[in-house]
């Protein structure tokens, strides 16, 4: 059979002929290196020799030969902070992949379904009764969780639990923890615990320690876990509803599993540094652009992009100025731009 | 036999039947032709068939088990639906958009194999549409994304196939080669129904015709005698006439004209 017509000669195909381990290969090296140099990076700055002698020396357990100061900022100030700002660019770009694809919208980021503002809405109740710092990332969490919760159930109790009745939901809940904030930083003492409510919404990654970072690994194990094994699923999933099931997609335990985890990420991420805005938005196009759009592909490049991303950005926030500077300040700043590009690029493709 | 559809109901919520009484069997192999005027609730019915709407009452037995007792597994391996408008959001290549007919037999956490690329590629040969396997879905013509929502069906590998409208976004001579391919379909033993506005398509098909008329009932039989004017001038309100086109050798369905002014 002869039936379709002979379409125009192939032309380049943007999905790429590279296969995707190359691409994992060589995003990997390059966030070793990010992490090398970032390390070295700061008011106290070291060269990369250095840094690599004491770290290789430490592991192989040599006695010292450096000073014990160089060692405690290499393992207690600034490893603690990469960590944290890989995992939680990781999961803030693997999240956003994620809803992207679920709610079949380019232009949707994790904090969709009020997970970011249930998280605030902890925090920021955590701070307003003097709770200690553990508290109040506990809370976060689990706020961040309950909010993710309250906009799962609102559609469950109207009897439509399809997509838009989530995302409207989402909008519900939101809102509603907007107006809770509202409240607490109403009632809250402009001189302290404003402040640091302030800070809070806007992420910082200075106070981050083993132990925050131990205390959120297994929700965010398996977060990845199951959204990079569910990846093919959730683009059959962005078939949409109704083409994902005569397909024979159960749709909504997928879904449902796929929104669970990409909360857990972010729930973790908020509670480790506080909110950070863009980047779950803008690096999983940029992941998009690079490999194309097949999730088995983007998916995973979209984690390490988001690693690289953060710490890049955690590493300016800490060095710009005497000063940290909020991790939002400066996400937003490079977000903005780079998206007006990534748009100017697809302006004809999104409609 | 694939479909036995024994007296199917269906009315929305609040609202009065839209569908009385729907009852036809489907052979492996047959092709069924639903026509009925706008409104009348073809595509209700159709959604019906698909298991996209469950009816009030009434019972589908899809290859002799009751499709509402079946998973969406079990019934995505009998039925490959193809709807008439598919929106793409994101630029996957033809290959892998295709390869989502695999879903039904991909396991929870997993991906398709090798096997099911290969599956979804014969499906493209089979469309004569293998070449455009690298291109991205979003860039293809209107009538080539057609033959791929095809091939994504038949990659389902199942035993009907499901045509909304096939022709509805696509110029004169390639709704021609869609009923030439529903042909070719029936010709491989897949069971096929499709809804269509024009006559002339269950004519130029045969096997069953199905009329859907404006109290919700459905008229079935072989095309031949279901498709006359007594039956389809009151079903469109149409002075329409079934004239025989020697040149042709064959009947077509034509209007009567335009009303003088």
């Amino acid at each position: 059979m002869r039936l379709a017509e002979q379409s125009l000669p192939a032309g380049s195909t943007r999905a790429g002929r590279t296969p995707i381990s190359a691409w994992i290969a060589g995003l990997t090296a390059a966030l070793i290196l990010i992490v090398l140099v970032c390390l070295c990076l700061g008011q106290y700055s070291m060269s990369v020799g250095e840094t690599l002698h004491i770290m290789t020396a430490k592991a192989a357990g040599a006695e010292p030969d450096w000073k014990p100061m160089k060692e405690n900022i290499i393992f207690f100030l600034r490893l603690p902070r990469i960590i944290s700002a890989g995992l939680v660019g990781a999961s803030l770009a693997l999240s956003g992949s994620v809803y992207q694809g679920i709610f079949r919208n380019p232009l949707v980021s994790p904090d969709l379904l009020g997970v970011s503002s249930g998280a605030c809405v902890g925090a920021a109740l955590s701070i307003l009764l003097n709770w200690d710092p553990v508290t109040t990332q506990f809370m976060a969490f689990g706020c961040g969780l309950l909010a993710v919760g309250l906009t799962l159930t609102i559609p469950r109790l109207l009897g439509s639990t399809s997509n838009i009745m989530l995302v409207l939901s989402g909008v519900i809940v939101s809102g509603l923890m907007g107006s809770f904030l509202g409240m607490i930083k109403y009632v809250a003492d402009p001189k302290s615990q404003l402040q640091a409510i302030t800070f809070w919404q806007m992420g910082s990654f200075a106070s981050v320690r083993y132990p925050d970072i131990l205390s959120v690994l297994l929700p965010m194990v398996i977060g990845f876990v199951v959204l990079l094994a569910l990846s093919w699923w959730i683009d059959v999933l962005s078939m949409g509803e109704t083409e994902a099931k005569l397909l024979g997609a159960n749709f909504k335990p997928i879904r449902n599993a796929a929104v669970i985890c990409a909360s857990l990420l972010t729930a973790s991420s908020v509670c480790m540094c506080g909110t950070i805005s863009w980047v779950g938005l803008v690096i999983p196009h940029f992941a998009r652009m690079l490999v194309g759009s097949h999730g088995t592909r983007y998916m995973p490049v979209s984690c390490l992009l988001g690693a690289c991303f953060m710490i890049i950005v955690d590493t300016t926030a800490r060095n710009i100025s005497g000063m940290e500077v909020p991790i939002s300040i400066l996400t937003s700043l490079i977000g903005a731009p780079f998206y007006i590009a990534l748009m100017r690029r697809r302006r004809g493709e999104l409609q | 036999m694939i479909y036995d559809v024994r007296k199917l109901q269906f009315a929305y919520p609040g609202g009065k039947n839209i569908i009385n009484d729907a009852s036809f069997t489907l052979d492996e192999g047959e092709i069924l032709n639903i026509l009925g005027p706008n409104g009348a609730g073809k595509s209700t019915l159709f959604n019906c068939l698909a298991n996209i709407r469950r009816p009030g009452s009434g019972q589908i037995l899809l290859n002799g088990k009751p499709m509402e007792k079946m998973s969406v597994k079990e019934v995505a391996k009998v039925i490959g639906y193809v709807q008439q408008t598919h929106v793409a959001v994101f630029d996957y290549t033809v290959i892998y958009f295709v390869m989502m007919g695999r879903a039904a037999s991909v396991g929870m956490f997993s991906k398709p194999k090798e096997e099911d690329r290969r599956i979804a590629m014969d499906a493209l040969k089979t469309l004569g549409i293998d070449h455009l396997a690298e291109r991205p879905y979003t860039a293809i013509s209107g009538g080539e994304r057609q033959m791929a929502l095809i091939a994504r069906a038949l990659t389902q590998q199942p035993r009907a196939i499901l045509l909304d409208e096939p022709t509805s976004h696509l110029d004169f001579g390639r709704s021609t080669l869609i009923l030439e391919l529903v042909r070719e379909l029936k010709s491989r033993g897949y069971s096929v129904i499709m809804t269509t506005h024009d006559p002339n398509h269950a004519m130029l098909l045969g096997g069953k015709a199905a009329l859907l008329d404006r109290q919700g009932i459905l008229h079935v039989g072989p095309a031949e005698e279901v498709v006359t004017e007594e039956n389809l001038r009151p079903l469109y309100r149409s002075e329409l006439h079934i004239v025989d086109i020697p040149q042709l050798g064959r009947k077509a369905c034509l209007s009567a004209g335009l009303k003088a002014i």
